[in-house]
This record gives C-alpha cells, structure tokens and sequence, in this order.
C-alpha cells in the first residue's frame, strides 16, 4: 500500500521554495497589529537568522516564540542553515531547561547580524524538525518529521478546502507551537498565500474586531466552549470558515458558533503523530470523522484505531490509543484508552502530571480525577505545605502551586479544581480508589471520610478512615472548634455495615458513648461487627477511643 | 473603591467559581492575569461571558487595548462604566 502521491494544487507553493526568487518582495505575507510584514522583510530576517546560526554552527535548535512571524523567520532560518529545528510543546520555562539537552541553541527571536547566507530553495525531505509529545506512561517522546511531510498535509487541506478560502485572512487564538496551529495558522496560510495574524486573539470581542473582508479563523474547542453572550456577527463579516482540534466540540458549542459567527466549525481529528486525519461539521449529536483524502483507517484489538495517512513517513503505521467505531469513509471517536485525558483539547497525561505535583516541596501525596469537565488534583500535604496553605488561604496556595507547574504545564492543562486531604482513598486491594476520588473532585465538600485501609473479619470489618477538613459537616464551624456531630459517626458507621456487612435492616435504636471529640483531619480506626442482631461499633485514634456503642438493627 | 469595582469582584469570584477566596481579597490595582491574581487564559474567557452577560457589554475592541481593559479591576471597572448596556 502507498499513499497517493499528492498533486500541487496550482496555487500552493512549497514551503522549501518560498523565499527562492520569483515572488515579489511586496507580497504581504502576514499581518501584525494593522500592519503588513511582507516576504521581503523575511527573506532579509530568514538570510541574517541563517547566517548567524551558521557562523555558530548549530546543528539542532530549540523554538519558542510569542509571535508567531518570529517563529516563521526562525524556522526558515534554522532550515536554511541546514539545522533541525526542535519544537517544544510549549514555551514554558520549566519545558525549555527540560529540554536544553536537545539542542545547542534555544531561539526565542530572530536572531540576526550583519553575516547573511544567501537562500537556495531547501530540499523538504532533508529538511528535519522534531516535536514532542506525552506517552501513556508520562515520558516525553520525541516525534522527528521532515518538511516534506508537513508540506503533504498542507497539500491536503488545500484540496479540500483552498478554493472555498480564496485569499482569506487566517486569525488565530491557538499556539503555533502545537502541530495543529503550527499547521493551520502558519504553514498552509504561508503556502497557499493567505496572510496570517502574527498575534494571538486575546478574547473573541477582539477577533471579532478584526473580521473584516474575507477571514478564516483557527481556534480551541475551550474557545468554542465561551462564546455565551457574543453580539452575532453580521452575516457580510463571517468568517469563511473556523477550524478547531484538540478535542470534540460539544454539540450545542457547535451550534452557537454556527447562531454567532456564521458558520459550524470544522473540527479536525488529529494528534501529534498523525496531524490531521479526519474531519467532521457537527450536524447532529455524535457526527462521525470522515477521514482525509489520503488517510487509512483501520482498527486493531480493542478497536483501537491504526492510522497510516500521507502526513506520515512513507509506509509508516500510527497505532493509536483512540477507542473508535469504523464507520463508511470515517469513524466514530469512543475515547482514549490510556491514562492521556483531554483537558480544554489539551493532550494531558494523567501519569506526567501526577509526578510533577509529587515532587512539589508542599506535596507529599498526589493523585489527579477527571469529574464531568473538571481536572482535579487530590493533595495531601507536608506539614509545611499545610502551614503556608492556612497563611495564604485556599485560593491563593492553589495558585502558588499552578505557578509552580507553569514552568512544565500549560495553564489550561492544569488542574482547576483542587482538594487537599489528610489521605489519599484506597480501594479494598490497596489501590487508588479511582471512584472515590472523582467523587472527592466533584464535590467541594465531601461528606464521608476517606476509606484508607479496609480489613473484612468474620462478621466484622476494620477501616482506616481519614477526616478531611473539607467536610461538609465542618462547615460553619471557627477553625480549631470544628468537631463532628454524633449523629454523623453513626450514619457512617451504618453506612459501612451496609456496604462491606451486607446489612440491610434499619437501626432502631443506639447506646453511644462519646469520649473525645473527632476534629479535622484526624486519622481514625472504625471497627464494626455484627452479633445477635446488633451492630457494634467504635472509633479509635492512636489507639485512644473517641466513640463507641451499639446499634439494635430490625 | 467605587460600588462597580466591588461588583466586578464578586463577578470575578462567582464567575470562576473561586472557592475560598472572597471579593475583598482582590486588590482593586492588582494585576489580574499573570504573577498577580494568577488567572489565566480560560479565566479570561469565563470572564468575558460574565461581562457580557451582567452589563450587557457588545464590544468589539483590537487586540492589545482589549488586554489592558482586562488587566486589573479598576481598568475593567472604568472600561465596563464606558461600555455596558441593557443586560
């Protein structure tokens, strides 16, 4: 099997022969704040870039910049000066030290001086570039390509959609750091002679501000997700089209664009590995991919999908994590199998992230749950952690943390919910009690304790239990009183006996005894047993008993 | 502090749902993106949904001045006084 080779619609220039003489040095290549930034001013910028690099003889040069001109201007430079160019998956501080030892220059601007190489147009198939993405298992993995590749996946897009776009204007809300805004913000509009915006949109008031004449727009499905509010645009200042990826955009997201904008969104299904494979317009709940020209589908065990497309090396087969239902020309997208959850289109790997709030100095236990939309990060902390969480109050600790994970993560990646527990639930075998945290994530104030340990006995049952200061119980009390009521420790106690017991009758009445009060996050020991149609039952920490007594059951 | 500065701030805790961090925390000055408050791009667009749909504000505004509105709560007071309408 071979994948058809790709004819140049008329209009498409290669990338590799971009600056070679023969277009105009006027021709407008991008736009930044108003103004026009044409090829002339980059052929003058990618000669002095290509020069300097080459007077310092760099092989491999790490890429990160704000704007995405400078970014275009550093890549043909690194390219021209026969470098590979090294794409971080973010520009993230913490990212870039990570990944120094990949490179021998970092590029944050276009480099210049009065050195200039002369541009002979590139060979695309020696031209190397190299991503990176998360495995299922947190690692970084390295992801080389060739120009020629990404140049095929252009080739795509514009046979299927270049004649609709005309010359229009690309706007962007998306990074060109990531492989789909690099692909459809940057390099198909350069190829196909669409001027792009070399600034990101702040907020939609502001692309909307810009969309005048003929425009198309590149965005997130968190954008798409946001649009609540936003006047309609006039028809006459539509859009022509608006692509999104990263994750599916939820139906009603979908229609609101089409209500406000002018136009459904045309969602590509893609990754890293692949770019982009299928697309889809979401006419109704669950529209399947339809895949793109030139892309093979198949499924594997476990309906995983196996992708082999022109944007992958010649007969390279991507076999993906993607759960999927083949459907005529496409498939339906059931979900990941691996533990790489999508967060606002954000690829996260639930592994990566938990080591990374670990290894925070206030952590000393961490565990992530996603609740419907929510990423949630489950701490217990260190006893310093726990000082400075009461000085700065909660907000502002969480805060601190994001902070802290902002030098490796994307803010959107990272959790915004977040609980600080004195224990991490368990499941009777002794593993993260993966129920039991998302419940913990989707409630702000839980109101059982943590199960930590759970010990069965003939007619009996031992569980460790952790008490968080979360507890709605705790509520409303001044911190340092908070005590939790009788009335709740029998319920819990009932509760138990009902789930790990088999008890199913009503207790009709108790004989308590409270010797010292149960206080936030106190760790306990609860030990119920069962006898002559009674439930016995008793809290203990550190050995002490705080209650006890027995409940006759009918 | 003006009433509407006070407003935007019990916005700015409901419509981010920020557990455990009342109004007055919020410095009327402090920056409210970045090393300040410490939001970040999706709390900007919840933001710009709870603008919208409390003052009714339709606006389209370039790039780097929509920035500067959004910057602390005071500059968002004085954009919101210029530019809100029927809710």
């Amino acid at each position: 099997m071979s994948a058809p080779t790709p004819i140049l619609p008329p209009a498409l220039l290669p990338l590799a022969a971009l600056l070679a003489p023969g277009r105009p040095d006027g021709m407008v290549v991008a736009e930044r704040a108003g103004e026009a930034l044409t090829l002339g001013q980059l052929r003058r910028q990618v000669a002095a870039g290509a020069g300097w690099l080459r007077a310092r003889g760099a092989r491999r040069v790490l890429l990160a910049t704000e704007d995405a001109w400078d970014f275009l201007a550093c890549l043909l430079a690194v390219l021209h000066a026969g470098a590979t160019a090294v794409l971080p998956p973010n520009a993230q501080p913490g990212t870039l030290a990570a990944l120094a030892g990949e490179a021998d220059l970092l590029l944050t601007a276009p480099p210049g001086g009065t050195a200039t190489m002369p541009l002979a147009p590139l060979v695309a198939e020696e031209c190397h570039l190299v991503f990176f993405t998360s495995g299922s298992t947190g690692d970084r993995k390295q992801l080389p390509k060739t120009l020629a590749q990404l140049q095929r996946e252009v080739t795509v897009l514009e046979e299927l959609w270049g004649a609709r776009l005309g010359t229009a204007r690309v706007l962007g809300m998306v990074s060109h750091q990531h492989i789909f805004g690099l692909t459809f913000r940057l390099l198909w509009p350069v190829m196909a002679g669409r001027p792009f915006a070399a600034h990101n949109h702040f907020a939609w008031e502001a692309l909307v501000a810009a969309l005048h004449g003929p425009t198309l727009a590149v965005v997130s499905p968190a954008h798409l997700a946001r649009l609540e509010g936003l006047a309609p645009v006039p028809a006459g200042r539509a859009p022509l089209a608006i692509f999104t990826a990263g994750a599916p955009v939820p139906l009603a997201a979908a229609r609101q664009c089409q209500a406000l904008l002018g136009v459904l969104p045309t969602e590509i299904f893609g990754s890293t590995e692949t770019g982009a494979i299928a697309w889809r317009h979401q006419q109704a709940e669950d529209t399947p991919w339809q895949a793109l020209p030139g892309t093979e589908l198949a499924t594997r065990e476990g309906g995983l999908l196996d992708i082999r497309s022109p944007n992958l090396a010649p007969g390279e087969v991507v076999h993906s994590a993607d759960r999927v239902a083949l459907t005529p020309g496409g498939f339906r997208f059931a979900g990941r199998a691996d533990r790489i959850v999508k967060v606002e289109g954000k690829r996260v790997s639930l592994t990566a992230l938990e080591a990374d709030l670990a290894a925070l100095p206030q952590v000393a236990a961490a565990a992530l749950a996603v609740a419907g939309e929510a990423l949630g990060a489950l701490l217990v902390l260190h006893p310093a952690g726990r000082a400075e969480l009461a000085r700065l109050g909660r907000f502002r600790f969480e805060r601190l943390l994001r902070r802290a994970l902002a030098g490796t993560h994307e803010p959107s990646a990272l959790p915004r919910c977040w609980r600080f527990l004195p224990a991490l639930p368990l499941d009777p075998m002794g593993k993260r009690d993966r129920l039991a945290l998302e419940a913990l994530v989707a409630e702000a104030a839980p109101r059982e304790a943590i199960v930590t340990a759970l010990r069965p006995g003939d007619q009996a049952v031992e569980l460790d239990l952790a008490v968080p200061a979360s507890l709605h119980w705790f509520q409303g009390h001044f911190p340092g009183f908070a005590i939790l009521p009788g009335v709740v420790q029998l319920h819990w106690a009932v509760a138990h006996a009902r789930r790990h017991l088999g008890v199913t009758a009503q207790p009709t009445s108790a004989q308590v005894k409270f010797r010292r009060p149960i206080r936030p996050d106190d760790l306990l020991t609860l030990s119920l047993a069962l006898a002559r149609g009674r439930l016995a039952f008793s809290y203990r920490r550190d050995g002490e008993a705080c209650s006890s007594g027995t409940l006759a059951l009918a | 502090m003006s009433e509407l500065e006070a407003e935007i701030k019990r916005l700015i805790v409901t419509a981010l749902k920020l557990e455990d961090l009342a109004p007055e925390d919020i410095g009327t000055e402090e920056p409210l993106f970045g090393d300040g408050l410490g939001l970040d791009s999706i709390d900007g667009l919840e933001l710009g949904i709870a603008l919208r749909k409390t003052y009714g504000l339709k606006i389209e505004t370039a790039n780097e001045e929509l920035r500067q509105h959004f910057a602390t709560v005071a500059a968002l007071a004085r954009f919101v006084a210029a530019n809100r309408g029927v809710a």
